[in-house]
């Protein structure tokens, strides 16, 4: 079988029309689970919690119909899961088990869909490599001497092993569409807003959101329409109807106006600015029209970024003090060494240095040179995207600056890993929707993404981009040699 | 902008974190390289739309009791749960 025939079989699209029609059995999607992880997860470290008993208790409790009926997933282990793990790759929540599921977990469930497992990320999702994991580091498929990206590092390297037809992860950053773009899958980051987070451990809440993994645009657009909508347990969930996703799937791109940003893809390698060329070349030729926009503040968007990401970690993070869940230091300790002792012993590196720089960020003296301005500056980015969508519908950036990097090439470097998240950070300030879908292979073998970004709730036009796109650019659904 | 040893023990404790004297001497430089890159925003001239700060809209559900956890399901993340309550140290006199 083809490597895309072989695809085709293991998508959610094709597997729900089996089970329900009667074809495929669900139970024997299970043992082809285990299977695959047992085969391909020593060389990954993809998954961080997997029981096929719990795995098939959570096939037992889904009905055999709906959209994704007998589909299994995975999910990112800061997606609460009724009963099982779910430690966010964190030492401080080491053992716990949430007592609820996650929105999303139960929209799925009630399509269908199944937990197979749970999936690696960098520490409380703070990170761009899935190196910064208590369980250690995820490998990318295409290149195991290289990071999946991150930091849902685990759900894109299942997705894009071919262990799961789709996984869930959060962005707040990037951290959906980078590791897609690494990874060479579909990955979706939706608008804020459109998907509940209720369940979701919290980072950064006015940017966090749930998003998809999949290896084609067609089960992206299922799964989004099976967890989209409002819920009464996220207030900030919208009310916003959620359309077919998959109706206009295949309308292509015939005069849509496409927008690239000055200033954003020029100064790449060679590489990676003539890939971007290339896919503009493919994009005109779907019948597509390309105008250059402007966003003289994007080049902020770091700076922005990691002042607000941060300090809202500082206070959601201030929930883990070692007495209501998690881990709690031990001794003869006062009330206050319980909670200094229990979080300095619980959290890793990277998460102490984020809620650092929080702290700081909205501690007196610096509260408005720092957060007020941060929140300013993300004002203007987000009204500049608002003016530019008045001229084109959607607009075409490069995902990340480079393929795949090395593990530890940026682990001394923690502002070199945050400026790998460039190109994706724009659209969480924003809290526009956007996409990533395989467009390109470098000359060393790796996949290349391209990233579409729409307005608020315009995540069917960049579904019907992402199928466009992957209709004419022939690269493996699954990565070589899985 | 220059962090100090001393402003990483300020801001620590703010944190409900400790570091050793290597460990405050590390997050001091890569503190201070990190605000340094960030500092660039507070030059920013940010225009008309930026004099709002960004905010979320959202909304309340009516006020009306529901199921929701239970006692029991509380106690099991708990680290110490006893008679119905979190286990802590001695507060009153304790500190």
């Amino acid at each position: 079988m083809s490597d895309r025939a072989s695809a085709e079989a293991r998508s959610a699209e094709s597997i729900s029309r089996n089970v329900a029609g009667g074809s495929l059995r669900a139970e024997d999607l299970l043992d082809e689970v285990v299977s695959r992880i047992g085969a391909s997860d020593p060389k990954l470290g993809a998954f961080v919690h997997f029981d096929p008993t719990e795995a098939r208790g959570a096939l037992e409790r889904c009905p055999r119909e709906g959209k994704l009926a007998g589909v299994p997933f995975a999910a990112k282990d800061n997606i609460s899961t009724r009963g099982t793990l779910t430690t966010c790759a964190s030492r401080i929540l080491e053992g716990y088990r949430s007592p609820t599921d996650a929105t999303v977990i139960s929209r799925l469930a009630g399509a269908g869909a199944w937990v197979a497992g749970k999936t690696n990320l960098d520490e409380f999702a703070m990170g761009s490599s899935t190196e910064h994991s208590v369980f250690g580091p995820t490998s990318n498929p295409w290149d195991t001497s290289r990071v999946p990206g991150g930091s849902s590092g685990g759900s894109a390297a299942a997705v894009a092993a071919g262990i799961v037809p789709f996984a869930l992860g959060s962005d707040t950053g990037g951290s959906v569409r980078q590791p897609a773009s690494f990874c060479g899958v579909v990955g979706l980051k939706p608008t804020w807003g459109r998907v509940s987070r209720s369940g979701l451990v919290a980072f950064a809440s006015s940017l966090d959101q749930i998003g998809v993994f999949s290896r084609s645009a067609r089960d992206c657009a299922r799964v989004l329409g099976v967890i989209a909508g409002h819920d009464p347990l996220d207030s900030t969930s919208s009310l916003e109807a959620v359309p077919d996703y998959e109706e206009r799937l295949e309308q292509g791109l015939g005069g849509v106006r496409v927008g690239v940003v000055d200033g954003t893809w020029e100064s790449l390698d060679a590489e990676m600015r003539s890939s971007f060329e290339r896919s503009l070349g493919i994009l005109r030729s779907l019948g597509a029209t390309i105008d250059r926009v402007a966003l003289p503040s994007l080049g902020l968007s770091i700076a922005v970024y990691y002042i607000v990401a941060n300090a809202e970690a500082s206070a959601n993070l201030a929930r883990f003090d070692g007495i209501r869940y998690g881990r709690r230091a031990s001794g003869d300790l006062s009330l206050r060494e319980t909670w200094v002792r229990s979080r300095t012993e619980g959290f890793g590196d990277e998460v102490k240095r984020r809620i650092m720089l929080g702290t700081f960020a909205l501690s007196s003296g610096y509260y408005d040179a720092y957060y007020g301005r941060a929140q300013q500056v993300r004002a203007a980015i987000s009204a500049e995207f608002r003016r530019a969508f008045e001229d084109v519908d959607l607009i075409a950036m490069p995902t990340t600056p480079s393929v795949a990097f090395r593990k530890g090439e940026k682990l001394d470097d923690p502002l070199a890993m945050y400026l790998s998240d460039v190109f994706t950070a724009p659209a969480n300030l924003a809290g526009i929707p956007a996409i990533s879908v395989p467009a390109d292979v470098s000359a060393g073998g790796l996949p290349i993404g391209l990233q579409f970004l729409g307005p608020h709730f315009g995540e069917s036009l960049l579904l019907r981009a992402a199928r466009a796109m992957e209709s004419e650019v022939s690269l493996p659904r699954i990565a070589p040699g899985f | 902008m220059k962090i100090t040893a001393d402003e990483v023990r300020r801001i620590a404790t703010l944190a409900c974190l400790e570091f050793d004297a290597e460990g405050e001497a590390r997050m001091a430089v890569e503190m201070s390289r990190i605000l340094d890159y960030v500092d660039q925003v507070r030059g920013a001239a940010v225009g008309e739309a930026g004099a709002a700060t960004a905010s979320a809209e959202g909304r309340t559900r009516a006020d009306e009791p529901a199921a929701s956890l239970s006692v029991a399901e509380v106690a099991r993340a708990a680290p110490r749960f006893e008679r119905g309550h979190f286990v802590v140290p001695r507060v009153i006199g304790g500190e």
